[in-house]
Order: structure tokens, then C-alpha cells, then sequence
């Protein structure tokens, strides 16, 4: 071939629109508004495998994959007539070999002389080796940030969690937590109280668990040492009766995942989701690793408590401690200050304990202070405080009494401590030597000098013959209280 | 005209405009963009009726920090705020147009609580997509993954080339353009979550429970919601019409707009 017949042949085709079109480095084709192929171009033909009488007269979006159908129908043709033109938009082509194409496609309405679109035009380019390469990145990006938000989820909760200082809070930010986590419709936390029922510590109620006509679904709940995903088609939830609950509360998947300690379930944490939703093992090994964080935050709060009782209550009797004593009498004066109220502290010494002791033997004594104890709590109004002080001493918190519901009282205690012993301490006998520190109420006393006084009083009380009150009057202004004879 | 926006006008963006005195009507866009695609459905039905637009929360108009991943994470969650809107409008007798995803939400709404609605006018309906036993919803569950798939494609590809436009780059000539492009720019992590919610949801039980007139309107071929989902709805729903326009695909109000206004048109003389 000569320089001039190429030359020539090289004109000819570049001159033909013809040869343009039909061989242009992209795929090309033309629709009607309603999507329906009029032409298409040699190349698209080429990369599809198609032959042009296939394409013709069909729809495009058929020629799409099912997901690339939803999305060409539902934003790249919404964009595309809106804005009249739409540009590298991701797709999946499906070849004549039945083999996936994937192409990035920029599309066009044409439009008439008085502006009405009467055709869509549209280029298509091979994206082949840029979206095997983007799928894998986004692949890989997607598990980076799924384990990323998993990390940062549980690192948050150990710390919130850790910060928790009461079950409420600690409840709350479980709820939180899941709530991040999986954007349930509903969450609720419940937790086992101490007599052995479930209680919401968090979040809303769970359908109407607790009001369901079998109220042993909740606590067979409980008893399910692990995680249960129930959807309201599954049979778990036929069997739990807990289909119809889900109907009404608009529920269609329900995750109770327990919160286990050891083997021991200390309540559980619920999810609702308003649409069926299916968990992985990841999903499942999340939700049970929040569950297990905040079972043992729950255990560490409950032993602080456990703890903090056992430094405020006698372990003998029962009664307040004298930490609880002094705290309780402290806020007692306060109040007594502020409304202009009279209180008064009892200070109970027992006559002849010391002999029991010595004679029966210390568990026979302590069973006598622990009698006497109990007999002391059930004399004393409601809302007295009965304390055990040390050894044989008790005291008596009496807030907002005057003179004589405070002589009545001491009575009613001396009486009661007067009461003929059981058991082997039948043959015992024990009185109550009381001393009494009245406050009239108004200006400031320190809770030292109440339990000086009344401390004070009941000795002169046992100086004075034993089993009687001695009653002195605490006052700001008076250097010395005033004090009245004992009675018997 | 109230002087204050309530605040559900706010957060769903609602619009009002049209005959002062005429019968509400609500219209309720689908996945995939906002209100605007309503522009050309309207002007049919101004000077007879009071027309109400809005965007779903997500949606770009919206304030989309409203959006609650947990409260929209089944198509309840936009039934409550149509519901609210509907209370917040006080407006009764009402007809819902709702498109694609928006019908289910116009049939959960009144479902709660038919007391406003007057007619529910259905825009390619489909209360499953994917395929059941005895139900053939056009799709398998694996379709939603790739679609879900193409759409990260999709944000990933604009990452780049979408970037100066959500800037709001003042110095942008095409202003126009930018605008149109925007109405349809959601966040991508809400619009998958959109997307999931649409296109997993199963309100297949809700139909038979409908007792307010209902227009469904299919288009001829439309694969998101094909013909055979269409009758299922008619069937499903006791005493509804079925209309199925000439025009094709799933977007008549964009496609084919004079042919959906009159069909609503007809259905409510």
C-alpha cells in the first residue's frame, strides 16, 4: 500500500460519522424516554456479545444485573430526568455468555426544539479492571471499619462501663452501647433482683414480657444460658408465646442475650428491631461480649454494695453500725436545726449482760443481744433508729420528738429489755440503764456532744441504781446541760 | 399562613402550596432523592387542591441530624413522622401519593391511624422484593447485596468527582445544576441504611389490614415492582383499584408525569 492510499483510507474513515459512531472507543447506545434501545454501536455489541436485533426494541435495564437494575431505577434515572444528564455511574452489564461486565455509564436526554426529551443517549465505558480493583478496596475498607467500630465500641464500653458506679448507670450505658451497635428499634435491660425477678434497670419495656399470659416465658428467658435471635415467623417464637406480643409491638426480630457472670444469668439485655434482621457470628460474639462486660461491672457494683452494707450494719444484730449511727444522727441534728424540731439520741447500757457472758458463754450471750435487739427495733416508733453501739450498748435515733414521746419511748425500751429471757438464758436476768440527750431543736450542736451527753447520762443512770432514765437537755447557749433526776 | 415552623415542618422539610381551600393532598417521594421529584406531578393538582410536599428524614431538605439509625431502621420509624406531619398539618380527608418505598410507609401510617387519611393513592408498590415461598417478589436476597455493593461503588466513584459540589463552591457557574445534583445527594451511610430498609422490609401483612381507599398505580413494565406484584397488592388490599399506566419503568412521576397526575385525578373525581 502506498503512503497516498493510506493516507486516503485514513481520511475516509475519520470522515465517516458512520465509522465513528459504530467504532468509537466506548460503547454507545440510544433509548426512548421510556428506556427502550433504538441503536446501538459495533463496539457495545463487541464487548457484550450480543447481536444487534438482540438489543434492539428491549429495555436497557434489562440488560442490567438484578441489583443494578434497583439502582439504575431508582437514583440514575431520578438524577438523569431531573438534571438531564447523568455521569460515571457504577453498573453491572450482563454479557450473552451470561458473564458480568462492569461499566461506568454517562447518560444524556436529548431534548426537541421546545424542550421535551424525546431520547436518552448513553456512554458506556468497560470498568472492568477499575472496579475489580475499587470492590476489592471497598471490600477490605468495609472489614477495616467493621472492626474498627467493633474495637472502638468495646473499648468505649469497658471504660464507660468501668465508670459506672450505680446499676442504673451501668444499665444505662449497656443500652447505649447496644444501641450503637445495632440501631434496634428498642432497647431494655433488666436485671434480677434480689428476689429473683426481672426488673427494667434501662431503656423501654420489652414487648409486654412481663404482662404476657405466661409469665414463665420472661423467667425461662432467664434461665437460657445463652444468646436467643427469635423471629416472629420462627418456631422459638411460636413456643415462647411470644408471636403475638411481637405482632402488636410492631416487632419483628428480637435478640435477648443474657448477662452472664460464670455460669449465673444476672438479667438480660433485649433488642427490638421494627424489621427482620439476620446476626453473623461476629454480631452475636459482640453483643455477648457487651453482655459479659457489663455482667461483670454489674458484679463488681453489687460487691461494692454488699461491702459498703456490711460496714453499716452490725453483723450480730442487724442493727445500723455505729459508722451508720453517727452518719444517720449527724443528718439528724441538721434537720433537727433547720425546721426548729426537737430529737433526741437514747444511749441503752444493759444491766447484768456482762454475767451471762461470763457464765453461759459468748454464744449464748450473743444470742441474748441479738434478742434484745430485735425486742428494741419493735418498741421504737416507725422511722427510729435502733443502732448497736458496742458490746452490750445500743442507742436510739428518735427525730422529730418532744419531751414526752421521748419518756414514753425509754419506757416502752425499759420494758422490753425487762422481759424474761428464752433459752438457755431463761434463768438471766438483764435491765437497761438509759441516758437520754434531748435537743429542743435550733441553733448548732455537733453530733460528738449528743453521744457524749447521752453517754454521760447513761452512766449517772447506772451510778444512780440502774434500770432507769437519766434525761439531760443539750443546748447551744447553756455552758452546762441541763439535767433531770433519774426516774425509774 | 403561620409565622413560626413547627418543628416537624422543619425536620421533614414540609412544603405547602396550591388552593387554600381545597382537599389535602400528600405527596411522598421514594428511595433515591427527595421531593423534587414531584415538580412535574403537581401543577396538575394546584388550583383543586391544597398540596403538601416533604422530604423523609435522610433525605437531602431534611435536618438530617434527626436521623436515628435505630428509629429508622424499619420503615416505622417514617410512618411516625408521616403521622406526625399529618397531626402537625391537622389536616383530614387526606390523600397520600405515595412512590415506591412510600406507599408501604402511606399503609403503615393509616394503618395506625386512619383517621386523617381519605385515599391512598399506591406509586409502584411492592411489600417484598425479594422472592418467597408462594410470593415472587422479582429479587433474591443477593441482588439487594450487589445493589447495596453498587451503591458503595457509586459513592466511591464520586468521592473525588462528587467532593467540590457538596462543598458548596461559590464559585460554581452551573449553580443549577448543582442544585438538581444535590436533590438527589444523600450521606452515604444513610442511604444504604435507606437502602437496606427498603429493600429487606416484608409488609406483605400489612395490606389486608388497609380499610382506607386505595389507588395503586403500576407502571407497564417496571422491574423494581413488576405486574405481578401490583395484582398481589390489588388482591391483598380489599376493594382497591388497579391502574397500569402505558408508560414504563419506575419512575412515572419523573417519566411520565401528565399520564400519573391524570390517573389520580380520575381515581378521586
Amino acid at each position: 500500500m502506498s503512503e497516498d492510499d493510506s493516507a486516503g483510507s485514513q481520511r475516509e474513515i475519520e470522515n465517516s460519522l458512520e465509522h465513528l459512531y459504530e467504532h468509537a472507543p466506548c460503547g454507545h447506545l440510544s433509548t426512548t424516554v421510556d428506556g427502550i434501545i433504538i441503536r446501538v454501536n459495533e463496539t457495545l455489541l463487541k464487548w457484550t456479545g450480543y447481536r444487534r436485533e438482540e438489543l434492539v426494541g428491549q429495555s436497557f435495564v434489562s440488560f442490567l444485573r438484578p441489583g443494578s437494575q434497583l439502582l439504575f431505577e431508582t437514583r440514575y434515572l431520578a438524577v438523569l430526568h431531573l438534571r438531564g444528564e447523568a455521569t460515571e455511574v457504577a453498573l453491572s452489564l450482563r454479557r450473552s455468555n451470561g458473564k458480568t461486565l462492569p461499566i461506568l455509564i454517562n447518560g444524556m436526554v436529548i431534548t426537541d426544539d421546545q424542550g421535551v426529551p424525546r431520547a436518552i443517549r448513553t456512554a458506556i465505558f468497560d470498568s472492568n479492571k477499575r472496579q475489580e480493583y475499587e470492590r476489592e478496596l471497598l471490600s477490605s475498607r468495609r472489614l477495616a471499619e467493621a472492626s474498627e467500630v467493633r474495637v472502638r465500641l468495646l473499648q468505649n464500653a469497658s471504660s464507660t462501663f468501668a465508670a459506672a458506679t450505680t446499676e442504673t448507670a451501668l444499665a444505662d450505658e449497656l443500652a447505649r452501647s447496644t444501641r450503637e451497635a445495632f440501631a434496634p428499634s428498642k432497647v431494655s435491660v433488666y436485671l434480677l433482683n434480689d428476689q429473683g425477678t426481672l426488673e427494667l434497670a434501662s431503656g423501654e419495656p420489652a414487648l409486654e414480657l412481663m404482662q404476657l399470659p405466661d409469665p414463665g416465658t420472661a423467667q425461662a428467658l432467664v434461665r437460657a444460658p445463652h444468646t436467643m435471635i427469635v423471629s416472629r415467623a420462627d418456631a422459638t417464637a411460636e413456643s415462647l408465646g411470644l408471636t403475638n406480643a411481637m405482632r402488636s409491638a410492631r416487632v419483628e426480630t428480637l435478640t435477648i442475650v443474657p448477662l452472664l457472670e460464670g455460669a449465673k444469668s444476672l438479667g438480660l439485655l433485649i433488642s427490638s428491631f421494627g424489621r427482620s434482621r439476620k446476626f453473623d457470628a461476629t454480631d452475636t460474639e459482640l453483643h455477648e461480649s457487651l453482655a459479659r462486660q457489663a455482667a461483670h461491672v454489674l458484679t463488681r457494683i453489687r460487691l461494692q454494695r454488699q461491702l459498703e452494707r456490711l460496714a453499716l450494719y452490725d453483723q450480730l444484730t442487724g442493727l445500723a453500725s455505729r459508722r451508720l449511727i453517727r452518719r444517720r444522727l449527724a443528718d439528724a441534728l441538721d434537720s433537727s436545726q433547720v425546721h426548729r424540731r426537737a430529737m433526741a439520741l437514747i444511749f441503752v447500757d444493759l444491766d447484768g449482760f456482762k454475767s451471762i457472758n461470763d457464765e453461759l458463754g459468748h454464744i449464748v450471750g450473743d444470742g441474748v443481744l441479738n434478742e434484745i435487739g430485735s425486742r428494741l427495733s419493735s418498741v421504737v416508733r416507725r422511722g427510729d433508729m435502733v443502732g448497736r453501739f458496742g458490746g452490750d450498748e445500743f442507742v436510739v435515733i428518735c427525730e422529730d420528738a418532744g419531751p414526752e414521746a421521748v419518756d414514753s419511748i425509754a419506757e416502752r425500751l425499759h420494758a422490753a429489755i425487762r422481759e424474761p429471757l428464752t433459752g438457755r438464758a431463761s434463768q438471766a436476768k438483764v435491765t437497761g440503764s438509759i441516758g437520754v440527750a434531748f435537743y429542743p431543736g435550733g441553733g448548732q450542736i455537733h453530733s460528738g456532744l449528743m453521744l457524749e451527753q447521752a453517754d454521760e447520762a447513761m452512766y449517772r443512770s447506772k451510778r444512780a441504781g440502774k434500770n432507769r432514765t437519766v434525761t439531760v437537755t443539750v443546748t447551744p447557749e447553756a455552758g452546762q446541760p441541763a439535767s433531770r433526776p433519774p426516774t425509774d | 399562613m403561620p409565622s413560626e415552623i413547627s418543628a416537624v415542618s422543619r425536620r421533614n422539610n414540609v412544603t405547602a402550596m396550591g388552593n387554600p381551600n381545597g382537599r389535602a393532598i400528600v405527596f411522598a417521594h421514594g428511595f433515591g432523592c427527595n421531593q423534587h421529584v414531584w415538580r412535574h406531578v403537581t401543577p396538575a393538582f394546584l388550583a383543586e387542591f391544597r398540596v403538601y410536599l416533604f422530604d423523609h428524614v435522610g433525605a437531602r431538605g431534611s435536618d438530617t441530624s434527626a436521623y436515628n439509625f435505630g428509629k429508622y431502621d424499619s420503615l416505622h420509624g417514617y410512618a411516625d413522622d408521616l403521622l406526625e406531619i399529618l397531626d402537625d398539618l391537622d389536616v383530614t380527608d387526606a390523600v397520600f401519593v405515595g412512590h415506591s418505598v412510600s406507599s408501604m410507609v402511606g399503609v403503615l401510617a393509616a394503618n395506625r391511624d386512619s383517621s386523617r387519611f381519605g385515599a391512598l393513592v399506591l406509586v409502584g408498590p411492592s411489600p417484598r422484593y425479594i422472592n418467597a415461598v408462594g410470593y415472587e417478589g422479582g429479587f433474591e436476597e443477593e441482588d439487594i447485596h450487589a445493589m447495596l455493593d453498587d451503591l458503595d461503588s457509586n459513592y466511591f466513584g464520586w468521592s473525588s468527582a462528587m467532593a467540590p459540589l457538596m462543598m458548596g463552591n461559590a464559585e460554581q457557574p452551573e449553580l443549577g445544576a448543582e442544585l438538581t445534583e444535590n436533590f438527589c445527594t444523600t450521606a452515604p451511610t444513610i442511604a444504604r441504611h435507606f437502602a437496606r430498609v427498603t429493600f429487606l422490609s416484608d409488609n406483605r401483612e400489612d395490606l389486608p389490614l388497609v380499610t382506607t381507599p386505595t389507588l395503586i398505580v403500576q407502571c407497564a413494565s417496571d422491574i423494581v415492582a413488576p405486574a405481578a406484584v401490583g395484582r398481589y397488592v390489588h388482591e391483598q388490599i380489599a376493594g382497591s383499584t388497579l391502574v397500569t399506566l402505558a408508560a414504563t419503568g419506575h419512575i412515572p412521576n419523573l417519566s411520565a408525569p401528565d399520564e400519573l397526575a391524570a390517573a389520580i385525578l380520575a381515581y378521586l373525581e
